[in-house]
């Protein structure tokens, strides 16, 4: 070997320097190896993810209808940027495995007969598509096959169309459309509970009636073209279909989900590592100067030889180079090691067909850089600070700085202790820098243990707070569509369901401004009890009667706050466009929900009172019985089980994340081993010729030891409450970077955690300093000399003075940390009470006395001026007014007698006007003749008998004119009497207001139900007019069995009810 | 390799003719190797200053041996630091032929020290982790005329355990030490307390390996030591005290090395 003599040197101390430069490439790899870990599989899986995409052909676009004509594919292809379109049919449907209690959901999806589907192809793993002819053949997605443990050939069944029908297993696949796959209302992928069926698209066609018909639609577009305006132009082509609102593959559930992971899986890779790199880094580039610090004297010595600077600096950089490369070999190793296992882990958590592990060079290089960077920092500025000084100084050890009386320590405190840990205090006290950076070393890696055993915490807290603390229901069951609140009664009634909360959900464009969220709507009742509004920050909150409460997350999505307004675009029913206030905001750690009282969603979809789901508390001996009638239920669409997904949730977790954190903390023990060992070696170092001294002045090995294991344990301790402060800072500043839409992660340090770092810390250092003990074998001044022994040994107990606290405060503080934590539980008051059984089922009321108010007699009726709900007093209200009616219109032929008959009577008063003028003139004739004969009769010219003859005419001429007055009147009367039957029926309407009606009056008092009659017209008398009744006086009717009914008492149910329900009713009423 | 005879032929009679005594070091004759002039150093710890040197005349002929003779703290190793470039004087000047040493910059001494100095230290100051021979080559690597490393040992010593690591090996660092110093075959070699750490017997083997190279290669060389009985063979001791040079006298003859006792 004709290595230059400097370059010997370097081998030589690298192998003298074996345990410190494992321990620095320890700390070196466990930065590069988790960056190299996170970054490739990240990249694997995205590579992975999108090539998956592209070659089973996920679609862009999708768009679900009720019912849509085939043709309508042709005019959605036919939208500029189309590429190809693909029609289906996917209903849910209800499955039944053999063996398998729990109501199982699948998702039945069409493929075609004749061939490979344009769109969303199938990665078949085993066996072939469904055939043309054969209605039972069904494909089933991978992981469901799996979980069930069906293969080709086995059976199973499922409800279509509320009919049983066995399916025969042909083929499994996985698809890219469902590399999540998340049954509705879940939250994570539930693979024994939820599973995807394809099937002949005319089998499917054939069972739920959409011949000639689809329900969903996919379609991939062009390269380059804008999604969004596709999606508008689809809208368009689609609304009359009953169609949800068409979406992009970015709000496609599973890519949703998917992508969601990725991007917290991003953050995770992003952030951690880098605070790791960082992290290690920092103390790569601490222990490198230390290291090179200690090469002191050996680079004053170079210097006397007449080294150059340059040529000394180039020597050191060699040696931490050489460190670095053997660090970053090793990172590179285990980073891509780990990325491989990972990203395999990945891929068979999702499903996919295959996998792409391609890293390219940029995570290496960055990582291998930063690292080797940082400890060149270190040495060059070690290197520089020992070269600034003269090789003469350079040469001898660094002068002990001045001693002064600390007033740190208390001169009593002091005198107390005994001359080895006067010393440990005093070598602490005096390079307060090179403490400090000890202590940080050491306090940097437990806060690295806090942060990746926070991960920990916080998943835990997500999972008490989001499915323990907030759900009380055991089991939520979805409705196929909106059915009216008798379905809540019916699942209450079925086995073992203790109580029942109804919600009902709408799909909805949220939009504020320019910002749209297309998201669902939720409707819960005001007061919930099992599925309930919970703030992150622990309470429930209780709906306003008006109004939305939604999640701070979505709040921020749309930049809206409590008292501004949202625009509520619904997609379903009536597809009312509603301006609904936001009222409060809360937290959330999972999802971004928007909630409102049911009964002021139900209003504002115009809509009786309608559920979509509802959530029960099962009573669980009864739970094989419910789930076997939930079976049996043709409109139920999705079962879900709280404590199946509380199980799902973790699995998952264990499954994605907690992979990762797991990777952290074995990482972060290891930084903190290297940190340690490195911190324990260079105190030796530096004190080396301090301690071989006191061997020499006759201090026992042990005493030496004690020195050197006591200064490394005074920095631990106060290296230990620093790291979990740092920790508690740096979990702090971390979680806020990793925020997803899906999640966000509390930020929740248990108590335990920050024990567990402590004593990871503790053990790490307490292990190094083990390993560094044995070098101080060499530090034997003489082979020869005999070991003194113990000549402190009676001093020994005062060390107690120092050390006990430590110990004390350590064993307190880990005690305490790890102290049982209170479970969070609901409080109640138990009282001693009437055990109440009550049967409770919904009725009808009903005013229990109605009087309906009729028509006394036929007529014309005035129109009512009363409305329901008016009150009503007896003998005083009028309630009705009734006049004479019109008279009736005239035939021709009538009215032609009628005239003729006027003409009648109009020569018959002719006649009698004739007859008056001639007995008027026999009147006048008899009385001037009665004249003459009373002269006559004076002169006795005639007779007595003549005079009263004459007498007796006037007076019949005068009865006669009478008669003809009489008779003339008598024709005049006939006359009018014929005019009259001419009269016109309208003429009537202008008649004088203060008619002869007649009044009705109301016969009881009360309120006025309802009218019947509202409008002015002609009744017949008996017509019912209106009904009056006393709502302060109701009765209730209620449809219960039997068995039932006989205990309950009418008295004490009809009170049940009443209140909310009256009020909507009259309110209903009122309106 | 260069056998002792060889090196013996090589330097000729003229090298051993200092075993009659020099005729070099006449002064006035000759230029000096090393003036200086008032040379003065402060070390400032904190705020205590020390005076270790208060004016130094000096100067050092070709070819002489000089013992620099004083207790410690007199401001010995200081005045050889400065002399050897490692350390700069805070007033006065000193000269190594045409160059000011206590101007020149680090890179200027740098090459001073590498091409002129020669050092042998009070510890053996080698370096561990290298064998006695690369010790050795350590300094022959960057020097302009160097020896052959083995030659260089062989001078000072049996030329065996070449290979043995210093610390282990005693013969091995006690070859290794001085003979690094001459391998470089320097204008000038300066030797603090060689015997500091040393037993007798040891420490006259080590100052017969100075007294060698001293004879056979004729350098100039300053021996510091607070033991009175090595300054005898030297040309010249000058004694120093409190920083100052107190006193300089002449030995009229030198006596070998082997004969000193203490």
């Amino acid at each position: 070997m004709n290595l230059h003599p400097l370059d010997r040197k370097l081998v030589r101390d690298l192998w003298r320097l074996r345990g410190q430069v494992l321990a620095i490439g320890l700390v070196i790899a466990s930065g590069v190896g988790l960056l190299v870990m996170s970054l490739t599989s990240l990249e694997a899986l995205r590579d992975t993810s999108a090539a998956y995409y592209e070659r089973y052909r996920f679609a862009d676009v999708f768009a679900q209808v009720k019912r849509a004509p085939e043709s309508l594919a042709s005019r959605i292809a036919a939208i500029d940027g189309v590429q190809t379109v693909e029609t289906r049919v996917i209903r849910s449907a209800v499955l039944d495995v053999e063996g398998f209690a729990e109501p199982v959901m699948g998702q039945l999806v069409s493929v075609p007969e004749d061939g490979e589907p344009r769109l969303n192809r199938l990665a078949l793993r085993e066996g072939r598509y469904p055939q043309s002819g054969k209605p039972d053949e069904v494909v089933l997605s991978e992981p469901f096959a799996l979980a069930h443990k069906l293969g080709l050939g086995d059976h199973l069944r499922a409800v279509m169309s509320g009919r049983w029908r066995n399916l025969v297993v042909v083929g499994v696949a996985l698809s890219p459309e469902y590399v999540y796959t998340i049954g509705p209302g879940a939250l994570m992928p539930d693979d024994l509970r939820y599973g995807v069926l394809w099937m002949g698209r005319e089998t499917l066609q054939a069972a739920y009636d959409l011949e000639g018909a689809f329900n969903e639609v996919s379609a991939s577009l062009l390269r380059g073209v804008n999604p969004e305006r596709v999606v508008v132009e689809m809208d368009g082509l689609l609304d009359r279909y009953g169609s949800h609102g068409a979406y992009v593959r970015a709000d496609q559930a599973s890519n949703w989900f998917l992508s969601n992971e990725i991007d917290q899986l991003e953050t995770m890779a992003r952030f951690l590592p880098t605070v790791f790199l960082a992290v290690a880094a920092f103390l790569t580039n601490m222990v490198v100067a230390r290291l090179v610090a200690v090469e002191r004297p050996e680079i004053g010595l170079l210097k006397a030889f007449g080294y150059g600077n340059t040529l000394i600096a180039w020597h050191y950089v060699k040696l931490v180079l050489a460190i670095g490369v053997v660090g970053t070999l090793l990172g590179w190793f285990f980073g891509y090691w780990l990325g491989l296992y990972s990203t395999t882990m990945y891929s068979d958590f999702y499903r996919f067909p295959f996998l792409l592990f391609r890293p390219n060079a940029s995570p290496f290089l960055l990582a291998a850089g930063a690292s080797v960077g940082a400890a060149l920092l270190g040495a060059i500025g070690a290197v520089r600070r020992a070269a600034a000084l003269s090789p003469a100084a350079a040469m001898h050890p660094p002068a002990p700085p001045l001693f002064r009386r600390s007033r740190l320590f208390l001169p009593r405190f002091f005198e107390r202790l005994d001359q080895p840990t006067r010393i440990v205090l005093r070598q602490a006290s005096r390079w307060p820098l090179r403490s400090l950076v000890t202590s940080l070393g050491i306090a940097v890696s437990v806060a690295v243990l806090i942060v990746s055993m926070q991960w920990l915490d916080a998943i835990h807290r997500i999972v008490d707070v989001y499915f323990l603390q907030a759900q009380g229901q055991d089991v939520s069951v979805g409705l196929v569509e909106a059915r009216s609140s008798a379905a809540v009664r019916e699942l209450a009634r079925m086995p073992g369901v203790l109580a029942v909360e109804p919600m009902r959900t709408v799909a909805a464009k949220l939009r504020s401004g320019p910002r749209v969220v297309r998201d669902v709507v939720q409707g819960v009742p005001a007061h919930q009890t099992l599925y309930r509004v919970y703030d992150a920050q622990g309470t429930a909150l209780d709906l306003p009667p008006e109004g939305l409460v939604i999640s701070t997350v979505l709040a921020d999505r749309l930049a809206v706050r409590p008292g501004d307004s949202i625009t509520v675009e619904v997609l379903e029913g009536r597809r009312p466009v509603l301006e609904i206030p936001v009222t409060a905001t809360f937290e959330t750690y999972i999802g971004r929900p928007a909630y409102i009282d049911i009964d002021a969603l139900n209003r504002a979809m115009h809509e009786p009172p309608s559920v979509t789901a509802g959530h029960l508390r099962v009573d669980p001996l009864s739970a094989t019985r419910l789930y076997r009638e939930l079976k049996q239920m043709p409109q139920v669409s999705a079962v879900n089980l709280r404590s199946a997904a509380v199980t799902t949730f973790n699995e998952t977790m264990a499954k994605t994340i907690l992979i990762y954190v797991g990777f952290f903390i074995v990482f972060s023990v290891t930084l903190a081993c290297g940190v340690t060992y490195n911190a324990a070696r260079i105190a030796l170092a530096e004190r080396a010729r301090e301690l071989a001294t006191m061997r020499v002045l006759g201090f026992s090995r042990r005493e030496v030891e004690y020195i050197l294991i006591g200064e490394i344990g005074l920095l631990t301790f106060v290296a230990l409450p620093l790291g979990a402060g740092i920790g508690w800072l740096l979990a702090r500043w971390l979680v806020r970077a990793f925020e997803t839409e899906l999640y966000r992660v509390p930020f929740v340090v248990e108590p335990s955690t920050y024990g567990w770092a402590i004593l990871g810390g503790f053990l790490a250092t307490f292990a190094s300093v083990l390993l560094v003990r044995r070098r101080l074998d060499w530090l034997r001044p003489d082979r020869r000399a005999q070991d003194p022994g113990m000549i402190y040994a009676q001093a020994s107990w005062r060390r107690l003075w120092f050390w006990l606290p430590a110990f004390i405060a350590l064993a307190g503080a880990l005690t305490w940390l790890f102290r049982p934590q209170p479970v969070a539980v609901d409080l109640a008051t138990v009282a001693r009470g009437a055990l109440q059984v009550s049967v409770s089922d919904d009725g009808e009321t009903r005013v229990r006395d109605m009087f309906v108010v009729s028509a006394p007699l036929a007529g014309r009726m005035r129109r009512i001026e009363l409305e329901a709900g008016d009150s009503v007093v007896a003998g005083e209200t009028i309630v009705a007014r009734i006049e004479p009616s019109d008279p009736s219109f005239l035939d021709r032929r009538s009215e032609a007698e009628v005239r003729a008959g006027i003409r009648a009577s109009e020569a018959a008063r002719a006649h009698a006007a004739a007859e008056l003028r001639r007995a008027q003139a026999e009147r006048d004739f008899a009385i001037t003749e009665l004249k003459r004969y009373e002269g006559l009769a004076a002169s006795r010219t005639i007779s007595q008998n003549d005079l009263e003859s004459a007498r007796r005419r006037a007076r019949t001429a005068e009865a006669a004119v009478d008669e003809a007055v009489a008779g003339l009147r008598v024709s005049e009367s006939e006359l009018e009497q014929a005019k009259a039957r001419l009269m016109a029926p309208g003429r009537s309407a202008d008649r004088p207001a203060d008619c002869d009606c007649i009044t009705v009056r109301s016969p009881v008092s009360g309120g006025v139900l309802q009218v019947l009659a509202e409008s002015e017209g002609i009744v017949a008398s008996g017509t019912p007019l209106l009904e009056i009744g006393d709502p302060g006086k109701l009765e209730v009717v209620t449809d219960l069995l039997s068995t039932e009914a006989v205990k309950a008492d009418g008295a004490t149910c009809a009170h049940r009810a009443l209140g909310r329900r009256q009020r909507a009713r009259r309110r209903r009423a009122a309106g | 390799m260069l056998p002792r005879a060889a090196a013996s032929k090589l330097f000729g009679g003229f090298l051993f003719a200092g075993e009659v005594h020099t005729v070099m070091s006449t002064p006035g004759t000759q230029r000096p190797v090393l003036r200086a002039r008032d040379l003065g150093k402060v070390y400032r710890t904190g705020e205590v200053e020390v005076h270790a040197l208060r004016g130094v005349d000096l100067e050092l002929w070709p070819g002489e041996m000089v013992v620099l003779l004083g207790p410690s703290g007199s401001g010995k190793s200081t005045l050889l630091n400065i002399l050897g470039g490692l350390d700069s004087a805070s007033t006065g000047e000193a000269w190594f032929g045409d160059h000011d040493l206590t101007h020149e910059d680090d890179r200027d001494l740098t090459r001073y020290r590498r091409e002129h100095v020669g050092f042998v230290f009070q510890f053996y100051n080698l370096i561990s982790s290298l064998t006695a021979l690369e010790n050795v080559a350590l300094v022959t690597e960057i020097a302009t005329r160097p020896m052959e490393p083995g030659a260089a040992l062989r001078l000072v010593g049996p030329g065996e355990r070449l290979h043995h690591f210093p610390p282990s090996c005693r013969v091995a660092s006690n070859s290794a030490w001085p003979s690094r110093a001459i391998a470089k075959q320097p204008d000038i070699l300066l030797c603090d307390e060689p015997t500091g750490a040393l037993d007798s017997q040891t420490g006259v083997l080590v100052l017969e390996a100075i007294e060698r190279i001293h004879r056979e290669l004729g350098t100039t060389t300053v021996l510091i030591t607070h033991n009175a009985v090595i300054a005898d063979m030297a040309d010249r001791v000058l004694v120093l005290g409190d920083g100052r040079i107190q006193q300089e006298r002449r030995n009229p003859q030198r006596r070998p090395a082997r004969e000193l006792v203490w």
